[in-house]
């Protein structure tokens, strides 16, 4: 006697949990443009690397002589994948069992779903299609109670970010906690119209006179706007390429670092077109990122939030195979000023770097915080200041290179905490206090009043101001340690990066990380 | 809901750059706004022919206004 049947039966079971939440719920799902769970693992991880764990967990039927006559699967699938061959979790929403709400799933399942990566050290994907949290209200009815709003584990789910990465995908309409478990990760990503997040849908806003859909409530182009997640992509299929790619710059976890990728492109490469990339005309805007592709290994750019905070540009990439975080300024944004949201970009990518041990390049073209009422209406100092606090905090080699402008506190930002830090400026960069422009008035009003033609009077001064305005004058003072050919600037860069490579540190960054 | 293309940034309208009637794409210049001292252009990000000026030449614009409407 061997213990076939027993397996026979473990393989049945197996079998009725592919079919999901049934045929129709499956053909449903389909035709809203969606793939469904297993489908999304598969489109995610490298071929054939997937190991389910949990799979026989669901909601059985059994006769009254206990045999089994049906089996719905609990609509939480995770297990170990791999991705470039690197280990990683996975836990996906089956949103054609019970919409992918949590009383569909099992409580023990959910908690280590989203706990187990952590313990093992490796990334964390979520792919979040369902609503989560409590369910529905029906639920009271069989509980004869409520209960205070909790979630078992959430303290060690959240602080899974300061161990590994967390990348999470919004594939469908995502509330409450749904749409936390998007939020909270290092990258998020929601596919165009098949994803909606919001604190709570339609139905219930309408109790509050709105009536909206949900595309037009929390659709990814809202909040790929307002920086709720970082980037919407067309298709399923490019949420999972840029997942891999995203995960490609990191280690897999705090303890451990980055790992170089390789690359063909000459660390010592030049380009001739970075000579006139910056206008002499200081009213004149220029793109910032051909100049990012072009100092960057080739093909290695990867912008991160390019809908929102638009002053300022992150991404991630890599020099001489090592994997950098790139923050820069984009002055076709209010000519770079960082806005309020600039500002929490900002934080968002410095807060990755430190947690990730990632290298940090500034490409720093800033004129200051925007300035009006409507910047100080957005709170843009308060905003302002917390990004220079995440900057100083971060203690992970950084290279500041001074392509324009850098005024006020806002130039504060070209450099962090770190004693490895190092600065090179094109030559036209220019930086100070304040502006010229702005600055005289306030300085020589008596002087400028005073004379027989004030503007005349003005013009002079400026012009006087201006010749001190060389950054090689601060050169001179040792005020910048070297003005730079921007034509070579992709040879200082990988220098910095193999400088950089053996000062990263492992460990838990010395600050919690809060997405 | 016309289609419109709207103001990057705040600032002052300092000139239209495409014409009624005009077809324009994704990357043409629309217009210029001064902001924060500097020139900054404005770019479609879709396709398709202006209908309508929506802003005067001077006036004051603010981020996310529109600017001009596309033909439906």
């Amino acid at each position: 006697m061997t213990w076939k049947p027993e397996l026979d039966d473990i393989a049945h079971r197996r079998k009725l949990a592919e079919n999901l939440g049934g045929a129709d719920k499956v053909a449903r799902h389909r035709s809203n443009g969606k793939l469904t769970v297993r489908e999304r693992i598969d489109g995610l991880v490298d071929p054939g690397s997937f190991a389910e764990i949990g799979g026989l967990s669901g909601f059985p039927e059994y006769d009254a002589t206990g045999r089994l006559i049906g089996f719905t699967p609990a609509n939480v699938v995770c297990g170990r994948g791999q991705i470039d061959g690197r280990n990683v979790f996975i836990t996906g929403d089956d949103f054609t069992v019970r919409g992918g709400a949590n009383d569909g799933g099992l409580r023990d399942k959910f908690k280590f779903a989203e706990t187990e990566a952590r313990r093992w050290r490796m990334p964390l994907v979520r792919l979040v299609d369902g609503t989560g949290g409590g369910g529905s209200v029906k639920h009271l009815e069989t509980l004869g109670r409520t209960y205070l709003p909790d979630v078992p584990d959430m303290t060690e789910i959240l602080d899974a970010m300061s161990e590994v990465p967390v990348v999470a995908l919004g594939l469908g309409s995502v509330a409450g906690m749904g749409a936390a478990r998007v939020c909270a990760s290092h990258y998020s990503m929601m596919a165009k119209g098949t994803s909606q997040l919001f604190a709570a849908g339609p139905p219930v806003v309408a109790r509050i006179g709105e009536t909206v859909d949900k595309e037009q409530l929390g659709g990814s182009s809202i909040h790929a706007k307002n920086g709720t997640i970082d980037d919407e992509v067309a298709s399923e299929a490019e949420a999972f390429a840029r997942a891999r790619q995203f995960l490609s710059y990191l280690p897999s976890s705090v303890h451990q670092l980055a790992p170089r990728g390789g690359t063909s492109d000459p660390s010592d490469r030049s380009d001739a077109k970075l000579l006139n990339a910056v206008p002499r005309d200081a009213r004149q805007v220029y793109r910032m990122r051909p100049i990012l592709q072009s100092v960057l290994d080739a093909g290695s750019w990867f912008e991160i939030g390019k809908g929102w905070g638009r002053s300022v540009i992150c991404g991630l990439g890599r020099l001489d195979g090592w994997p950098v975080a790139i923050l820069a300024s984009d002055p076709y944004h209010y000519g770079g000023a960082w806005t309020a949201d600039a500002c929490r970009k900002a934080i968002r990518l410095v807060d990755l770097a430190e947690t990730f041990h990632l290298p940090v390049v500034h490409f720093v073209d800033i004129p200051g915080f925007l300035i009006g009422t409507e910047a100080e209406r957005s709170g843009v100092m308060r905003y302002g200041t917390q990004a220079l606090t995440a900057i100083r905090q971060s203690r992970v080699p950084w290279c500041a290179m001074m392509v324009r402008k850098a005024f006020g506190m806002a130039g504060l930002s070209q450099r962090n905490g770190a004693e490895a830090f190092v600065r090179y400026a094109w030559p036209s960069a220019q930086w100070g206090s304040l502006p010229i422009a702005g600055g005289v008035d306030a300085a020589y009003r008596a002087v400028i009043e005073a004379a027989p033609d004030p503007a005349a009077k003005r013009a002079e001064i400026e012009a006087r101001l201006e010749a001190f305005q060389a950054p090689v004058r601060t050169a001179e003072a040792f005020g910048v340690e070297d003005i730079i050919d921007p034509r070579e600037t992709r040879r200082y860069l990988t220098q910095f990066a193999n400088m950089a490579a053996p000062l990263r540190a492992v460990g838990r960054p010395n600050f919690g990380y809060r997405p | 809901m016309a289609r419109t293309i709207e103001a990057t940034v705040g600032g002052q309208m300092l000139k239209r750059l495409v014409a009624v009637g005009e077809t324009i794409t994704a990357d043409t210049e629309v217009a210029m706004i001064d902001s924060m001292k500097m020139h900054i252009p404005v770019i479609a990000e879709q396709s398709g022919k202006v209908a309508k000026w929506l802003v005067e030449e001077g006036a004051a614009v603010k981020e996310g206004q529109a600017l001009l409407a596309l033909e439906a």
